[in-house]
C-alpha cells in the first residue's frame, strides 16, 4: 500500500465522521419537532481488495470507512398500532364531547330544570283545585304549563341544532379527509420515486406517518405497509389511500341518516371509528335517539293531561235511565271551534235491555244533524251496576267542544262527567303539538285561564275534581316524571360510560405514544455523547493526514536535490 | 429499545401528569365552591335518579302541606261552626222544655217563640259561615251562602275535596243537608214549626223528638269533623317528618362531603407541588452543561 492510499483512508474518515456529525446536528435541531424520527449512520469499514491481481497484492488491511446507510428509528408495525389506538381514541372523544354538550341541554340537578318545572305544573294543578273560583291560580298554572312547554321546546330545538351543526362540521371534516388523504398519495409517490433513485427518504417517510396517523385518526382507517414504503389506508375495506391512489369521500346527509360516500362510483363507506366515526354516530343515533325520548316526554305529559281534561263523557245513573219525562235533552256542541251547534236528543226510556242500543242511535243522529255526519261518534255501553256510559268523540283529527245549552239539563244529565272550564265549556285539550318542538298550550286555553276545566260539569260550578286527580299526576309510574327521569337517567349512564373508556384510551394512547417517543425522539445528551465521538475520530484521522503529510516531506526532502 | 428515554418522552410525561392533577384539583375545587357532588347526569347516574325522585317528591311536599293547612282551615272552621250550632240548639232545648211548661202562660209563650226565631236566624247566618268566600256547606255552589233566608239548601252535593298525602284525597266540606237535614225536612224548617207551635200552644212532643234527633246529627257531624281534623294532624306530621327524611336523603346524594373534599384538595395540591418540582427537576440537566 502507497502513502497516497493511506491518505485516502483517512479521508474516508474524515468524511464520514463529519456527515455523522451533520446526522446528529440535524437530529438534536428537530428535538422538539413533532413527528420527527431520530436517524443514525451505519458506518461500515470499506473492505481491502481480497481478489489479488497480477502485478499488485494487498495486505488486506482494509480501506477506510463508509456510511453505508442512515437508519430511521420507527417501527411500522408500531405505527400502524398507534393509528388504530388514535382512531378509537378520537371517535371517544368525539361521543365524550357530545355528550357533555347533551348534559349542558339538561342542567339537572336543579331548581329551575324541566323535571322542577313539570313538578311545579302539577303544584299549579292542586293550588286550582283548592281555589277553583280564583283566576289568580288558574292564571299562575297557564304560566306554569307555558314554561314547561317552551322549557321543552327549546331543549329539543337545541338538540336539533347541535345535530345541524355537527353535520355541518362532518362536512368540513370530510373536505379535511379528503385533502390528508391526497397529500399522503403524493408523499407515497415520491417515497416510491426517491427510493427507487436510492435517496434519503427519512423526512417523506416521517411526512408519511404523520398524514397516515391523521388520517386513522379523522376516519379510524387502518394503516397497512405496502410495497416500496408506502403505506395503504383502508376503511373497512375500502382503499382510502393505495399507493399514489386517494379516493375522494362525500358527505350524504340528505337521507335519514348521514352517510358517506366515494365520490367515485357513489357507493356508501362505512365508518365507524375515527372522529367521522364520531360524529355519524352522533348525528345518526345519540341525537336522534335523545330527540325521540325528549319528544316521548313531550306527548306523554300532553296525553297525561289532555286525556284527563278533554273527554266528552257521562254516566247515567240505573235509576236515571228513564227519562221520558225530561222532554228533549239539549246541549250546545261545537266542531272545530266553529259556532255552536243545538243537539237535542228525545227523553225516551233507555231503561230496558236495548237502552244503550237505542240512546247511541239516537245520540248519533242528533250529532250528525247538529255538526254533519262522520265528524264524530257517540258510543253507549251498559255497566256491570245497570249504569250507562255515554261518550262523544271527535273522529280523526276534528275537535269538539260542548256546553250547556240554555235551562235545558241535557247537558249535564247526558254528558255529566264532562270536565268543564269556569265558562262551562267542555271537550278542550289543555296541550296541543306533536312532539318536543310543538308542544303548546292549546290554542283554545292560551290566554284564557277560566277555559281550564278544573271540574266536571254534573258535579257544581266549583267543583275540582279534575284539577285534584292532575295535581296528583306526580305519583304516576307512567307519567312525563317517570319518562324525563328516565331520560336523564340514561343520559347519565350513556356519558359515564364514554367518559370511562375515553380515559382508559386516553391512558393506552399516551402509554404507546410514550412507546413511540422512547423510540423515535431524539436524546440530546446521546447526541452530544456521538458528537464527541465522532469529534474526537475526526481529530485522529486529521492528525493522521498530518503525520502521512510529515512522512512524504521527509522522503521528499531525502531524494531532494 | 425500551428504556431508552428521549427528550419527548420526558417532557410530555411530565406535562401529563400535571395535567393530570389539574384535571383531579379542578375537580375537587369544584365540588369545594359548589358544595355538590352531583352537578351533572354523569357524575353518578345512579345517584341522578335518586335526586330527581326526591327532589320531584319534596316539591310535592311542599304542596301538599299547603293543600293540608288549606284543609285543616275548613275543617277546623267546620268544627267550631258545628259548636256553636249545638250550643245554641241545646238553648233552643231548654225554650222548648220551658214552653212545654204549664206554667208559662200566652205572653210568655210569645217570648219564647221570638227568642226561637231569633235562634233560627242566628242558626241560619251560622249555616251560611264562609270560608275563603265559600260558604263552608255549601258545597260547590259558586254563590255566597248555602241556605236562602227562608232556609232553603242552595248548595250542591258535591264534595270539596284536597289532596293532602299522594293519592290520598279527604273531604274538607261538611254537606249541609247532612248537617242540617235533607230539604223539607231540615232544622230551619223545624225551628219554625217549634216556633209557631209554642205560638199556638199545640203539643210540642213530635217536635222535640224531632229536634233532639237533628241534634244529634250535628253532633255526629261534628264528631266526624274532629275526627278527620285529627287525621289531617297525623297526616300533617307525617308529612313534615317525610320532608326532613327526604332533605336529609336529597343532601346526601347531591351534597359534597366537605370535610373529605378539603382534605383531598389539600394532598391534591401536594402532589401537584411535588409533580412541578419533579418535572423541572428531570428536564433541566443537560450533557451541554457540562461538555467544553
Amino acid at each position: 500500500m502507497s502513502e497516497f492510499g493511506a491518505l485516502s483512508i483517512a479521508l474516508s474518515s474524515l468524511q464520514t465522521q463529519q456527515r455523522a456529525l451533520e446526522i446528529a446536528a440535524n437530529n438534536v435541531a428537530n428535538a422538539n419537532t413533532p413527528g420527527y424520527t431520530r436517524q443514525s449512520a451505519d458506518m461500515t469499514t470499506l473492505g481491502a481488495q481480497v481478489t489479488p491481481a497480477i502485478w499488485s497484492t494487498t495486505t488486506g488491511d482494509g480501506n477506510g470507512v463508509q456510511i453505508s446507510a442512515v437508519t430511521r428509528f420507527r417501527d411500522a408495525f408500531m405505527e400502524i398500532q398507534a393509528g388504530f389506538q388514535h382512531g378509537s381514541l378520537a371517535n371517544l372523544d368525539q361521543a365524550n364531547a357530545t355528550l357533555q354538550q347533551v348534559q349542558n341541554v339538561f342542567p339537572e340537578p336543579s331548581d329551575s330544570g324541566i323535571a322542577a318545572q313539570i313538578s311545579s305544573l302539577w303544584s299549579a294543578w292542586d293550588s286550582v283545585a283548592n281555589n277553583p273560583g280564583d283566576n289568580g291560580a288558574r292564571s299562575v298554572l297557564l304560566q306554569q304549563a307555558n314554561t314547561v312547554a317552551s322549557s321543552i321546546n327549546s331543549a329539543a330545538s337545541s338538540l336539533q341544532q347541535m345535530k345541524t351543526n355537527e353535520t355541518s362540521q362532518l362536512g368540513i371534516l370530510v373536505t379535511q379527509i379528503n385533502t390528508t388523504a391526497a397529500s399522503l398519495a403524493q408523499v407515497n409517490q415520491s417515497i416510491k420515486s426517491g427510493s427507487l433513485a436510492g435517496l434519503n427518504v427519512n423526512t417523506l417517510e416521517d411526512q408519511r406517518d404523520q398524514l397516515a396517523n391523521q388520517l386513522a385518526q379523522l376516519t379510524g382507517g387502518t394503516i397497512q405497509s405496502g410495497a416500496n414504503n408506502q403505506v395503504t389506508v383502508a376503511l373497512n375495506g375500502t382503499n382510502l389511500v393505495f399507493e399514489n391512489h386517494a379516493q375522494a369521500l362525500t358527505l350524504d346527509a340528505g337521507g335519514p341518516n348521514a352517510v358517506l360516500r366515494v365520490v367515485q362510483g357513489g357507493f356508501a363507506v362505512s365508518v365507524t371509528s375515527g372522529q367521522a366515526g364520531g360524529m355519524l354516530n352522533d348525528v345518526n343515533t345519540v341525537l336522534p335517539g335523545f330527540l325521540t325520548q325528549l319528544d316521548n316526554v313531550a306527548t306523554t305529559l300532553r296525553d297525561q293531561v289532555n286525556n284527563v281534561v278533554s273527554p266528552i263523557a257521562g254516566n247515567l245513573a240505573p235509576a236515571a235511565r228513564d227519562q221520558t219525562a225530561a222532554g228533549a235533552l239539549q246541549f250546545g256542541i261545537a266542531l272545530d271551534g266553529g259556532a255552536v251547534a243545538n243537539l237535542s236528543v228525545a227523553g225516551a226510556d233507555w231503561s230496558g235491555a236495548g237502552g244503550a242500543a237505542a240512546l247511541q242511535t239516537a245520540l248519533q243522529t242528533a250529532l250528525n244533524t247538529a255538526i254533519g255526519a262522520g265528524n264524530a261518534t257517540a258510543t253507549v255501553t251498559t255497566n256491570g251496576d245497570g249504569s250507562l256510559s255515554v261518550g262523544i268523540a271527535p273522529t280523526a283529527t276534528h275537535a269538539l267542544q260542548v256546553q250547556a245549552s240554555g235551562a235545558n239539563p241535557g247537558f249535564s244529565t247526558l254528558l255529566g262527567g264532562t270536565p268543564v272550564g269556569a265558562d262551562g265549556i267542555g271537550g278542550r285539550a289543555f296541550f296541543s303539538g306533536t312532539n318536543a318542538l310543538t308542544l303548546a298550550v292549546s290554542a283554545g286555553i292560551a290566554g284564557n285561564p277560566a277555559a281550564i276545566a278544573a271540574g266536571v260539569v254534573g258535579n257544581g260550578p266549583l267543583d275540582s275534581s279534575i284539577a285534584l286527580q292532575l295535581g296528583d299526576m306526580s305519583r304516576s309510574s307512567t307519567g312525563a316524571d317517570t319518562a324525563y327521569n328516565t331520560m336523564i337517567v340514561q343520559l347519565g349512564v350513556a356519558a359515564k360510560d364514554v367518559q370511562t373508556r375515553d380515559n382508559v384510551q386516553q391512558q393506552s394512547v399516551q402509554s404507546l405514544d410514550a412507546a413511540r417517543n422512547s423510540q423515535a425522539g431524539v436524546n440530546t445528551d446521546e447526541e452530544m455523547t456521538n458528537m464527541v465521538e465522532y469529534q474526537k475520530a475526526y481529530e485522529a484521522s486529521a492528525k493522521f493526514v498530518s503525520a502521512i503529510d510529515q512522512m512524504l516531506t521527509t522522503l521528499i526532502a531525502m531524494v531532494g536535490p | 429499545m425500551t428504556g431508552r428515554v428521549s427528550d419527548l418522552t420526558l417532557s410530555q410525561s411530565a406535562i401529563q401528569s400535571l395535567q393530570s392533577n389539574l384535571s383531579l384539583i379542578a375537580d375537587l375545587q369544584n365540588q369545594a365552591s359548589s358544595g355538590k357532588k352531583l352537578t351533572k347526569p354523569s357524575d353518578s347516574p345512579v345517584d341522578m335518579g335518586e335526586s330527581l325522585q326526591l327532589r320531584g317528591s319534596l316539591n310535592r311536599n311542599t304542596q301538599l302541606s299547603t293543600n293540608i293547612s288549606d284543609a285543616e282551615g275548613w275543617l277546623g272552621t267546620a268544627g267550631a261552626t258545628l259548636g256553636s250550632v249545638v250550643t245554641q240548639l241545646q238553648q233552643v232545648k231548654g225554650l222548648v222544655l220551658q214552653a212545654a211548661n204549664a206554667a208559662t202562660d200566652q205572653n210568655g209563650r210569645d217570648a219564647i217563640a221570638n227568642q226561637l226565631d231569633q235562634i233560627r236566624q242566628s242558626l241560619l247566618n251560622v249555616a251560611n259561615t264562609q270560608y275563603g268566600n265559600r260558604p263552608l256547606f255549601g258545597g260547590t255552589v259558586a254563590g255566597a251562602v248555602a241556605y236562602d233566608a227562608s232556609g232553603n239548601y242552595v248548595g250542591t252535593s258535591a264534595p270539596v275535596e284536597r289532596t293532602v298525602a299522594p293519592g290520598v284525597q279527604v273531604q274538607v266540606n261538611v254537606d249541609g243537608d247532612a248537617v242540617f237535614g235533607p230539604a223539607g225536612n231540615n232544622l230551619f224548617g223545624t225551628l219554625s214549626q217549634i216556633s209557631d207551635a209554642i205560638r199556638g200552644n199545640t203539643s210540642l212532643t213530635a217536635l222535640s223528638a224531632q229536634l233532639d234527633s237533628q241534634t244529634q246529627t250535628v253532633q255526629t257531624q261534628q264528631a266526624l269533623t274532629g275526627a278527620t281534623y285529627a287525621r289531617i294532624e297525623t297526616i300533617k306530621s307525617q308529612n313534615a317528618t317525610n320532608a326532613s327524611t327526604m332533605t336529609q336523603n336529597l343532601s346526601n346524594v347531591e351534597d359534597a362531603d366537605m370535610a373529605q373534599v378539603l382534605m383531598n384538595l389539600q394532598a391534591q395540591e401536594t402532589t401537584y407541588q411535588a409533580a412541578l418540582a419533579a418535572a423541572a427537576k428531570a428536564i433541566q440537566p443537560s450533557l451541554a452543561a457540562f461538555l467544553q
